[in-house]
Parts: C-alpha cells; structure tokens; sequence
C-alpha cells in the first residue's frame, strides 16, 4: 500500500513537473506588431522606414483634434491674425496676446513630433545603408531622411533657439538627459543635411510618388535657411538653381493653390499630403465663421480671424484678397446667402464633408521667387533678376509692376509681397522674427491689441513637460 | 502545450480510477427550532461529501456509510449542531438561533477552512444577502456589507460597469479592481454578465495571509465566487421572479426656452454683439423642450430563475436558468441575459471524486453611454436647446446647429433613438476537476478549466443624424474572442496527530495562458440606411481593416502549510511562485510568501468560566503579493505602425514605437494585518476589526521621457504608495422571539499616500484631464488628488480688477487665487483642490422579522471625499453655445453682485477650479422591502414561498449637483468620482416571488 503512494506521487510529479521548458512557455512573442531585430533587411523594409519619417509630417496638422498648433502657434502672434469671438480656448488668446506659458500645450506638441520625426529619420540613417539593395533608391531614401531631418530642426531652432542636436536613433533609455546646443551648430547639420540631400533627390516627381521629397523642396528649403541666416549670395543662388530648373511654375489662378482639384500642382514644392480617406486634414475647421451653418458636417470653429490693419492692406485689384477673405456665403441648408466679418478663405475646402483631402503646401514657388528678389535685392539691389522674380507673382495677382527704386524700398515691397501672397502659410510670424519688423513699425512693441510683444518674445518657451523631464535643458530667458 | 497538459490530465483520471462501492444505512430525522419546524437545513454526513435538505416539517433522510457517523447540520441564521448518530437511524436536532457560525465553511484560496481555523481576513457573504435586493451584477452584492471593500456602480446604464476597491488603491498605472475567481477560474472579467442568483458564496480575501496564494494577482485582494451545487436529498426545485419599475431619481435644473433666449441675448449684449432673439420669441417660445424629460422613461425589469438542484449521495446535480431583461432609462439602452449552469458532482468510487462547473451565458447590451467627452446622449440631454423641438413638423430632428452658435450637437432623443450600438457577449466557462484520495488524508486534485469569451460589436450610426450626416452613415463591425485556459494540480494532506497538532499541508503547479484576438470594420458612405451594419460591403467608404492578437501566459508553483496546535493556536504559511510573459526576460519569475499567526483566547483556560465571550480571536498577518495587471508586451521594444499618402495611395511605415525595458517586473505590495474576531452575549453579538499596512513598491509607471529621445514614455518600476486603514464589523441580534431584529455595521477608514515617485520625485499629471490637467500625483498626497485653480469670487467693479492679478479682466469675471503671488494667474497657481478618496464608508443593514413579515433596510453611505464635477465647464462657464444650469438666473450683473457665477457673454475663460470640485459625500437608501413568507403545512406542495416589494435607491443625501455622487465616466485609476455628463440613476420599485418546491 504504501510503496503505492509513492509511486503515485513519483509519477504524478514526473507527469506535471516534466511537461515542458517553462522558459519557453513564458516568452513573448508579438504577432501583431515587429520588433526591430526582425526588420531592416530589404528594400521594401528601407521605404517602410522612410515612410515613417514621412507621416510624422501632418501630425502637426491634424495631430491632436483638428490641427490647430501650427496656426495658433505661426499666425495668432502675428500682425495678420486674431483670436475668434464665442471661442473658448485659452490657448490661442495667450499666444495672440504674447502671453507665451511654457505650459500650453502647442509648444510640447511641436517638440514633441519634431523630436519623434528626428528619431525616426535618425533611424533610417542608421538602419538603411546596412540594407543590400538598388544604390540609386537607396541613396535617394537617406537624402530624404536628411531633407526631413533638416525641415524638423529648422522649424525648432527657429521657434525655439539653439535645441539639443541630436543624430542618432534612441535605443535605450539610460542618458537622456541632453542639454541645448547652440544655434549655430544646428544650423550647421541643417545646411550640411540639405546640401547632401539635394545630391540624391530626383528633380522630379513621378505621379506614383507625390508626396516624397524633390531636389527644387531641398534646395529652397536650403535657399530659405540661407536668408534666416541673412546670406544673400547663397540664397539667391539657390533660389535661382531652382527658378532654372524649369521644373516649376505659378499656377495661373491664385486660388489653385488651395483646391484639391489642383492639388500637387506646378506651383506645390513640398505639400504635406492629406486625403479624406486615408488620412483627412480638418484645419480649415478653425478658420470657418463660427457655426454659422455654411458647411455641413464639420465643425466651424471661427478660431483664427484676420486683423482689420492687415485686411486694408490689400492693394485695389489684388486677386489674392478674394481668395484670402469672404464675407458672405450661401448657408448649407440653403436658407440663403450668410453675412459676416471677414474671415479667411482660402483653406475652406468647398467640397469637404467631414474630413477634407485638402494638402498643407509647406513650400511653394511663389516663395522660391520671392527669396531669389529679396536675396538678390540684398546683394546688387533692385536689379532687373530681382524685379522680374517679384513681378511674376505680382502679374498673376493681377497688379502692375514695382515701383520701387532703390534697395531699401524694394526690400519693403518684397516684404510686404510675402505678407500678402504668403498670408496665413506659417510664413509670416518666421517674417517678422527675422527683419524685426510688424505691420505697423518695429516687431519688439508691437502692440497686437491684447498684448505687446517684448524682445524675448522672439523665441518661445521650452515645453515645460520637456524641462520637467530634463534638468539639463535650460528654459529661454524671461519665461 | 495545451494538448500535452490535457493528455496528462487525462492519463491521471484513468490512473486513478479503481472499483471500490459503499456502506448503506438509512437515517431519518427532524429538525426543528425552539418555535417550530425548520425546512431546508442542510444536513451532512461529517468527513464527506453526503448531505441533503430539510423538508416541509424539518424531516429528512439520509444514507450514511456507517453507523457511528456525525451528522452536522447547519442553517444561516442558526448555530451549527454536530450530532453523533451512533448507531442510532432516527434523530432530532434543535436548533438554538445564532448569528456567526464558527463551524460553517469558508472558502479560501485552494481549498476550504472552518471559520474558526482563519487565521487571515476574510468575509464571506451568501446567497440569501446576494438575493436580498435585486441586483444585476455580482459585484453589487458586496456593496455596504463588507467593510474595507468600496464598491462603485459608475454608470447607472443596466449591466453598467462596477468598480471595486479592496482596502483603497495600491497601483498607479495596473489595475486597481481585485482578482475574481469562479468556480476555480482564475482572473475572470465581465462580472457583469455572471448570474447573481447562481451564486451560493462570496469571500472578499483582504490581508497578504490569505490572498499571497494568488501571488503575483493577490495584491489587490481577492473575490472567491462559488456557485450552487446539488445536495443530496429530495429534488429541490425553486423559481424566483421579479418584476421592477424605474424611474428618474433626481433632474438637473436646467434653463427653459425663455430663460435660455434671455440668458443668451444678454452674452451677446455683454460681448458687444447684437442679441438674436426678439421680445416676441422670448415672450412666448415656438417650443419649450424639456430633454430630460424626452430622453427617459419609466423602464421595465424583469428577472426570472429557475433552479434544480439534487441527487444522491454517489451523483448530485444542479441546474439553472436564468433570464433578465432590463431596460435602462435613458430611451433605448438594455441590457438582455440569458444563464444556463450545470454543476455536477460524481463520487465515481469510494476514493475518487469528479466535479463538473459548466456555464454558458449570451448578453445582449445595448449600449448608449459610449463616446465619453463627445457630444453623446447624456450630454446632449443637458445642453440641448430648449427651444428646439424633438423632430420638426417635416419629420426631421432638431440639431443644436439649426441655431446660430450652436455646438452641433444632435438631441438625444434623434441620439437614442438612431444610432444602434449592439454588444453580444457569448460566455462558456467550465472547469472540470478529479479528487482522488492517494491514502488517508492524502488527496490529489487535478483540474482544467477554461472561459471563452466572445464580444461582437454592431454599430450604425444613420444619416439622418447631424454627426453622420456628411459621412451618409457609419457602420462597424467588430469581434473580440477572448479564449483562456488553466491546468492545475495540487496535493494536500491533512493530519491529527495526538488529539492536538492538525496540520494541513498544499502543494501546486499550475499552468494558465491567455489569448485574445480581434478584429474589426467599418464603412461609411450608406446611400440608404437600411442596411445598418449589415452589409459593408455597401457603404462607399470603406475604412481598412483592423485585427490584433496578444496573449500572455503563467505558470506558478504554490504551497501552504495550516499547523493547529489544541485548536488555540493557529499558523499559517503561504507561498507562491509566479512566472510571467509580461515581464522582461530578466525577471519572469517573482516569490510571494505570507505568514498568519491567531491565537483563539476563548479557549484558554482562564476564559472557560466568564459567560460573557463565547469566542475571542486575535489573528496576525504579514506577507507580500504582486500586481502584474499591466499590458502585454511592454518589456520589449516594437515598431509602430504609421499611415503617409504617396502618390495619392496609402503608404505604410514602420518607425520606432517603444523602447524597450528588459528589467520589467511585478510590483509587490507587502501588507500588516492585526484583526480581532469577538463573539459575546451568547452570540448575540458579534464584532470584528481589522487594522492593516501596506506598502506597494515597484510601481509600475509610465514614466515620462525627454521628447528628445524621439518618445513619450517608458513602462518603469518607480515609486512607492502606502495604504492604512481599519475596518470594523459588528453583528447584533437585537430581540429574539416574536419579533427578531438584527442589525449588521460596518465602517472603515483608509488613507493613501504617495511615497516615492520616479528617481527625482517630479509631479505626474495623469489625466484623464479636460480643458486643464484634473489629477496629480505627487509625493507626500494620496492617489485621486484634484488639480486646478483657486477661485475667489467675482471681480465687482474696476477698482478690484486694478489691484488683482488679472489687469485684463473685466467686473463680473471671475477671480483666481495668486497662489504664488508672481502678479499673473497662469499654470502656475494651480494647486491640489481635492481629494477623491473618501475618509470613511460605511454600510448599515437592519432586518425585522414579526410572524411571516420580515423588513429589510439597507442604507449605504460614503463621506468625505471630492468628485470634480466637469459639466459646469460646459453648462455655466460658458454660454450660447448650449443650454445651462439654472443657476445662471443667480448670474452677476451690474444689479446682482453674485459672487459665485460671472456674467455670461460669448467669450468664457475655461479652466478647472474649486468650482469644480464638489463634496462626493452621500448617504443612499440602497434597499427598502417587506418581505411575507407563506409557510407550509404538513402537506402543503412547496417547502418555502415568499412575496416582496421592494424600492432601491429610496433616498439619496448629497450636496453633489450632478445625478448621482458615486459616479466616474472615465475608466481607469485616475477616473474615479471624474464626472462628465453621467448617466442618470434611476430609483427602481421591484416585486419578488420566490417558490421553492
């Protein structure tokens, strides 16, 4: 009986004990995601990869909610926007009034996405040469790596100052606490990133790849850091390889640049893509007069107003004021024509409902030829070179020629050119910053109506969040 | 790996079987109490699994194995007798009321214990409490009865979610809610869809002694559910009905039509902008729509159950069936649930025994309370325009856009009635286990379980609704399958030796893992609404795809050893080992031990005399248990999936997602226990207290990173919180007699306190936030502190707005606190404004029993805690957007200096204050009902019968202005007593019969 149980027991513990390597049943094995040891390993792992750093880009436009950052943050501190009336975010009054707290939260989540947009171009440098594969498609992804890198680290530095430089990919967690580096030095990374990308990138774009970087978006992007860091010569040369290239042109109508219709277009240099069923953009949400019924289906914020200063501005004749401003429309239930303040137009996406297809276009050849005017103006004055880049963007807004004569007169038009042509395109704010300069006089106390703006306003604050979680990073002065 | 673990299940079974059969001799009795007959008291053969019923007349047989066997028989409500039979085949046993009852059996992890031999801190409730008042989820039963256990009903929807707390919360980011098991399954969820009335016990496991048996799930207590089984006997076949009425407890007061136009015309007034309505509108409305009112109903509720349970003393058989129907009332939400349960019990021979718990349920939930934060229906019955219509004279809904300013909500009504958001739940959950006795006390239990779990998903909201409108309807379809399955094996070995050391001793492996899988579809584009979410394929739009799967698996060694010495001195020691996929690779496994001391003074010597305590037990605990609750996968590192557009074509990237963490481990929580268990005047009364520590360290945390790193946050173990408190119980038996009163207290109090947070102890802002941050964790306060501005009045006139913090207000905006005194209010002047934990809860039963009418009162209460109440940030920080509170006739102006409400105009500061915060305190009525008991003669057809009435939720006393204090529209740890547009509570009227034949 005895020797019994124990058998019993010897064999229900060889039975249990001995079933199967516990190590084994307790690992994890993903199956609906990959981690990175598995990947990296063919070309399609290589455009996957780029593809990546690609969709960070409309997450500043649709990222959180409906987009808002890059307006509230690039157009309510400037000359040219107001904060709606009924809109209760405070956000967008702090920013219109200079009342820059390190705690709202466009700040974080501009960092934020340039960061995470910076890692994972970072990645693809380090993960894709290792790849075997077509040395041309191969050299083209790490340009656009470089040229997405350099669009991320140009908007921070502009925003922000001198940021931690950072060019590799994260892969643990142990020293993260980075401090600032200079301006300088990410300027530096910026023009050497653009140079080397503008090498590899195709100076056109096939239909199958719109959306993908081109050497005319490297080389004005290069063109544009140039005249942020007031040099002329190169900017204007830059700016020229791309007006000869022949590879763009002004669209005949002002208004196609905003059109899905035409969307991709000859003028569009680097175009943040969006479709409403992929992945829709919804912007123009803030700049609709608020609820007032003249689009069905989508929220009308009425968030982003222009000024009257910058409303008058507009010369008799110019094209560009209808497509930038409305003051009435038909309501959408067709109980007749909506009247109101004018409000901006030109994002309002007529055929939307519900999410729109609408591009954000980041760089466009009428700025290509604005830089080469300014650029050249700085160098040999008004030449017959700068005059004539002017003139084709004020031809096709349907206004004569420019009077201006000498250097100092022709720069004043050339900005005042860019605030019209350019309004509203996360241009103008960068605008004022660099000639210090707002619509009525000089940038450092300006007086928006509910604010003054003080020198240091010139550079946002550091997210708070980032100077939380990071002791080393020192927060911008006055903030 | 599941087949080998079945086969070897298996291989055991045949194993073991052998040919052995049993002794037969007939034994009949009576069993009465000092007033008469007592039917249905449980009569058992002591040592076995042989028993059976009392019927009408107290008379029962049974067949016992030998003549000198004890018959034990017990009886809630009565003091358990033993009765030797010795050699004797008829017997009558009387027996003497009495409350606690120190020889009935709990259940404890793995096994089962005297209630006298508990060295932990358990508390058990039956099935007679669980179907006191109708409830529809199990958890319900707990709430008010058992102290340190805080039970929230957080949304009044029928089969809404119920949120448990066991001696407050120990974790930041894993889950708060104990572990559940039924029947011996391990983990399960959806307690919402179990039958109530299938329960025969429920034991809450609070201290480390006796949840470290679930190691690495134990740290946040336990609840043991066990199901009704079979006894041996006369067939027992029972129905119980119930038939209830709900009604709206409490409206909200809100604006009418003219008070709204009013209101409205004076904001745009204020803002410099002309008014919209004429005189004449205000005069006399077009239509004057309470929402409220067209959003509910009076809602029906009927639960039927029909069990029969049997057998003899080889096979015993319960089944049940069980059918609910319940209708929420808010317009469409219903829940439908059908149970069907088969518990078997075989004594295949003399030292094999085979059980069998099998259960399947379907639910059908109709849903209406999703989409929190969005314009859903619980929100737009409150902000919806009064003087908009419910559908105009062409048959359309009304949308708040067909006013200018609006928000666009839909009206509830149009919500509630349109849009169908369908959840069917297919549940099979059995567990199947062979006993066998290896020798005298040694017994082998081998067991395999397992709970498959299906939700399928149906959603169609039509075009006919403003939100879909311009998507011409949406649809989606998904599915959910949840398959777990558990192996266990244990041997235990029970010994006496010398009269004076019993000694119970366990050992375990077990085996368990867990797969989910889901998937999903959606379209848009419906050119006819017909279709709902019946045919995608017809929507124009289509959305991709989506399918997930993850699983996680344990495997566990586990083992107890109970050491008596003279039936005084009790020890207990617990262990488990746990191995985990969810951690990293360098720390799978965790060990979880636990000892319990008790000492039962009542049988000392020098208590022997006194009269006065019947029983006196002091028990000690100490142990650790863990937390391992988190997702899956977190320990590795992964790349996400992202969506770019070229070439106008979807284009797929695959880019960083998670850094990985291969230190990943369990948190532990380490937990002191000193307890007391009184039983005095006769057991009269009866009286427990409990004080305890614990300490959670490891916590696990998302830890924010530096955005520069290229991510958010990174899973960690970090920080530390503490939790104390005590807990106190007492049982009376007020009069005994004609007129039988008894009483059941309890109260306790916790405290919880954040110890250590991340290497530099930096604030976390854990959301769920709305507007501004609502919570924070901080070190030195408690988990749920409230975050946000001081508000301090109204600026009355220019002369304040000058020497303020605020130069750009205007007289009648409101004033914050300069907390900091930097001359500006911005974010930092925020500062914690409330705390959501409550100082004490406490539960109050009372049942007075007079000839065949018994009164049962319930009340509930739960006090000095903060909700944040976020619905004024909508309904009166801001206007002409939506309607709002009626508290806005009370608004400053010029003529009316309040201080309380700013003037209303079209641009409104929003941030979240102490305007915010509101006392979540409540006393409620929970249960109200008279009962009439019909008892059988002689001859009668059924053993017992009864008719109730009863009213829950018949009193509510609260200073909380929303519908309800116990309330969280959020999920997760941070979400409690957060209130965004709740749905309402209602106040139910029910009527029971109950026949047992």
């Amino acid at each position: 009986m005895k020797s019994g149980i124990i058998l019993k027991t010897i064999t229900f513990a060889a039975l249990t004990f001995g079933m199967s390597s516990c190590q084994e049943f307790l690992k994890e094995q993903p199956e609906s995601f990959i981690s990175p040891g598995a990947y990296y390993r063919n070309s399609q792992d290589a455009i996957s990869a780029i593809n990546a750093v690609y969709a960070i880009l409309p997450r500043f436009y649709s990222g959180v909610a409906y987009g808002e950052s890059p307006f509230f943050m690039l157009e309510m501190p400037t000359d040219q926007a107001n904060s709606g009336v009924g809109v209760s975010v405070i956000d967008q009054d702090r920013l219109d009034a200079f009342n820059f707290d390190p705690a709202v939260r466009h700040f974080r989540l501009w960092w934020q996405y340039s960061y995470q947009g910076i890692n994972a171009a970072n990645t693809v440098l380090k993960y894709v040469p290792e790849i075997k594969m077509d040395l041309g498609e191969q050299n083209r992804i790490l340009a656009e790596a470089r040229f997405c890198r350099a669009y991320f680290y140009f908007d921070l530095v502009r925003l922000f100052g001198g940021v931690p430089l950072i060019s590799k990919p994260t892969a643990e967690v142990t020293d993260v606490k980075v401090a600032r580096d200079s301006e300088e030095k990410i300027y530096e990374l910026i023009v050497q990133d653009l140079i080397e990308a503008e090498k590899a990138l195709p100076v056109t774009i096939q239909n199958v790849d719109q959306g993908r970087a081109s050497k005319g978006a490297a080389q004005t992007l290069l063109a544009k850091v140039y005249l942020t860091q007031k040099n002329w010569a190169a900017a204007a040369s830059k700016a020229e390889e791309v007006v000869n290239s022949g590879v763009y042109s002004l669209f005949d109508d002002y208004g196609d640049n905003y059109k899905v219709a035409t969307k991709n277009g000859k003028e569009h240099i680097f175009s943040i893509q969006f479709d409403k069923v992929i992945n829709s953009s919804n912007f123009h949400s803030w700049f609709l007069p608020r609820y007032r019924g003249i689009q069905a289906g989508i929220e009308e914020f009425g968030a982003i107003t222009p000024t009257n200063d910058f409303y008058q501005s507009f010369q008799d004749g110019d094209q560009r004021k209808a497509v930038n401003f409305y003051t009435q429309y038909p309501a959408a239930n067709g109980s007749g024509i909506v009247t109101f303040e004018p409000h901006i137009f030109k994002y309002f996406d007529t055929g939307a409902a519900g999410g729109s297809s609408e591009n954000f276009t980041r760089i466009r050849f009428a700025e290509t030829l604005l830089i080469l005017a300014e650029a050249e103006n700085e160098v040999n004055g008004p030449t017959a070179k700068a005059k004539n880049a002017i003139n084709l963007v004020r031809k096709r807004a349907k206004l004569g020629e420019v009077s201006a004569a000498d250097k100092d007169s022709f720069r004043q038009a050339v900005l005042k050119e860019r605030s019209w042509e350019l309004c509203y395109e996360n241009n103008r704010w960068f605008d004022m910053l660099r000639t210090n300069t707002a619509i009525s006089g000089p940038l450092v106390g300006y007086n928006s109506g509910t604010g003054v703006f003080k020198e240091f306003n010139k550079y946002f604050p550091i997210p708070q969040r980032e100077i939380d979680n990071n002791k080393s990073l020192l927060q911008n002065p006055g903030y | 790996m599941l087949k080998r673990l079945l086969s070897s299940s298996l291989l055991w079974i045949i194993f073991l079987l052998g040919q052995e059969s049993f002794g037969q001799i007939s034994v009949q009795g009576t069993i009465k109490d000092p007033s008469g007959p007592v039917p249905g008291a449980n009569i058992i053969v002591k040592g076995s699994n042989l028993g059976t019923q009392s019927g009408p007349g107290g008379n029962f047989t049974i067949s016992v194995p030998e003549a000198n066997a004890v018959l034990v028989v017990s009886f809630i409500g009565y003091k358990t007798e033993e009765v030797s039979l010795a050699g004797r085949t008829s017997v009558q046993v009387t027996l003497q009321p009495g409350q606690m009852n120190l020889e009935e059996m709990v259940v404890v992890g793995y096994g089962a214990q005297k209630r006298k031999d508990i060295t932990g801190s358990v508390s058990s409730i039956n099935a007679e409490t669980i179907q006191s008042r109708p409830i529809t989820s199990a958890g319900e039963a707990i709430q008010g009865r058992v102290p340190g256990v805080q039970v929230m009903n957080n949304s009044a929807a029928p089969g809404g979610n119920i949120s448990i707390r066991i001696r407050g919360s120990n974790s930041i980011s894993a889950t708060n809610e104990p572990l559940y098991v039924v029947d011996g399954i391990i983990g399960v969820d959806g307690l919402q869809y179990i039958n109530p009335n299938d329960i025969e016990s429920m034991e809450i496991l609070k201290d480390a002694s006796s949840t470290s048996i679930y190691g690495a799930r134990g740290a946040n207590g336990v609840v043991l559910i066990s199901t009704k089984r079979g006894k041996a006997g006369k067939a027992q076949i029972s129905y119980s009905g119930q038939f209830g009425l709900a009604t709206m407890a409490r409206k909200i007061p809100m604006l009418n039509a003219s008070q709204y136009m009013q209101m409205e015309n004076e904001a745009y007034t204020n803002s410099g902008l002309k008014p919209q309505f004429t005189q004449a509108q205000i005069a006399n409305p077009e239509f004057d729509t309470d929402w409220q009112k067209e959003a509910t109903r009076t809602a029906f509720r009927q639960n039927h159950q029909l069990g029969i349970y049997g057998g003899n003393e080889q096979n015993r058989y319960g089944v049940a069936l069980g059918y609910l129907d319940e209708q929420g009332i808010m317009l469409g939400s219903q829940l439908n649930r059908v149970n069907m349960r088969l518990n078997l019990d075989n004594q295949v021979t003399k030292k094999l025994k085979v059980s069998t718990s099998l259960t399947i349920n379907r639910a059908k939930d109709h849903k209406i309370d999703t989409d929190n934060g969005g314009l859903n229906a619980s929100r737009a019955m409150l902000e919806m325009f009064p003087f908009l219509p419910v559908k105009y004279a062409d048959g359309t809904y009304s949308n708040s856009s067909d006013h200018p300013g609006g928000e666009g909500t839909d009206n509830p009504v149009a919500i509630l009635t349109e849009i169908k958001d369908i959840h069917t739940i297919n549940r099979v959950m059995g567990n199947l286990f062979a006993e066998y006795e290896l020798a005298q006390g040694l017994k082998l239990k081998v067991s395999a379980g397992a709970d498959i779990h299906d939700t399928k998903r149906n959603y169609y909201s039509p075009s006919t609704l403003r939100r879909s409108r311009a998507d011409r309807g949406y649809a989606l379809v998904g599915n959910i399958n949840n398959f777990s399955w558990q192996n266990e094996n244990t041997l235990s070995y029970n010994k006496l030796i010398n009269n004076r050391h019993e000694l119970n001793l366990l050992a375990g492996i077990t085996w368990q893992k867990f797969k989910r899988e889901s998937v999903e579809a959606s379209s848009r584009g419906f050119n006819d609404n017909f279709f709902q979410f019946n045919n995608l394929g017809v929507g124009d739009r289509p959305n991709p795809p989506q399918s997930n799967a993850y699983q996680w698996s344990l495997n566990s060694y586990l083992g107890r050893i109970n050491y008596f010495l003279d039936d005084k001195y009790l020890f207990t020691l617990t262990t488990r080992v746990d191995g985990s996929s969810k951690f990293g690779a360098s720390n799978k496994y965790g060990f979880f031990p636990s000892g319990a001391f008790a000492w039962r003074i009542s049988q000392e010597k020098f208590m022997q005399k006194q009269k006065l305590i019947n029983d006196l037990k002091f028990r000690a605990s100490y142990g650790i248990t863990g937390n391992q609750e988190v997702g899956v996968y977190q320990s590795i590192s992964s790349l996400s999936t992202f969506t770019y557009i070229v070439g106008g074509q979807r284009a797929i990237g695959l880019g960083p997602g998670t850094v990985p963490n291969p230190g990943l481990k369990w948190e532990k929580t380490s937990q002191t226990d000193f307890g007391i268990d009184l039983s005095m005047l006769d057991n009269r009364i009866t009286f427990t207290a409990d004080a305890y520590y614990k300490e959670t360290r490891d916590l696990l945390l998302n830890t924010p990173l530096p955005f520069t790193t290229g991510y958010s946050s990174i899973f960690k173990n970090i920080g530390k919180v503490a939790n104390k408190g005590i807990e106190l119980m007492v049982s009376t038996e007020n009069t005994r007699g004609a007129v039988s009163w008894t009483t059941d207290a309890n109260i306790s109090f916790n405290r919880n306190k954040v110890l250590a947070l991340g290497p530099e102890g930096d604030d976390i802002y854990p959301g769920p936030n709305f507007v501004t941050e609502t919570n924070i964790l901080r070190v030195g306060k408690p988990i749920g502190s409230l975050w946000g501005w001081t508000r301090d009045g109204i600026f009355q006139n220019v002369e304040e707005v000058k020497n303020s913090a605020q130069p750009n207000a205007q007289p009648g905006d409101i004033r914050y606190k300069d907390m900091n005194g930097d001359g500006a209010i911005d974010s930092k002047d925020q500062a914690i404004i409330g705390n959501t934990n409550p100082k004490y809860i406490f539960g109050l039963s009372n049942r007075i029993s007079y000839k065949k009418f018994t009164l049962d009162l319930q009340i509930q209460g739960v006090q000095g805690n903060d909700n944040m109440n976020l619905n004024p940030i909508v309904l009166e920080d801001r206007q002409t957007q939506a309607n709002s509170y009626a508290t806005l006739l009370d608004r400053w102006t010029p003529e009316n200096p309040s201080n309380t409400i700013a003037k209303v105009r079209k641009n409104s500061d929003l941030r979240l204050s102490t305007r915010h915060v509101e006392s979540g305190a409540f006393i409620r009525g929970k249960n109200l009902s008279v009962s009439y008991r019909f008892t059988p003669e002689e001859r009668n057809w059924f053993r017992s019968a009864n008719l109730s009435l009863s009213v829950q939720n018949f009193f509510l006393i609260t200073k909380y202005g929303g519908y309800n204090p116990e309330v969280s529209t959020y999920s997760g740890n941070f979400g409690q007593g957060i209130e965004f547009s709740s749905y309402p509570t209602p106040r139910m009227f029910t009527a029971s019969v109950n026949i047992t034949l």
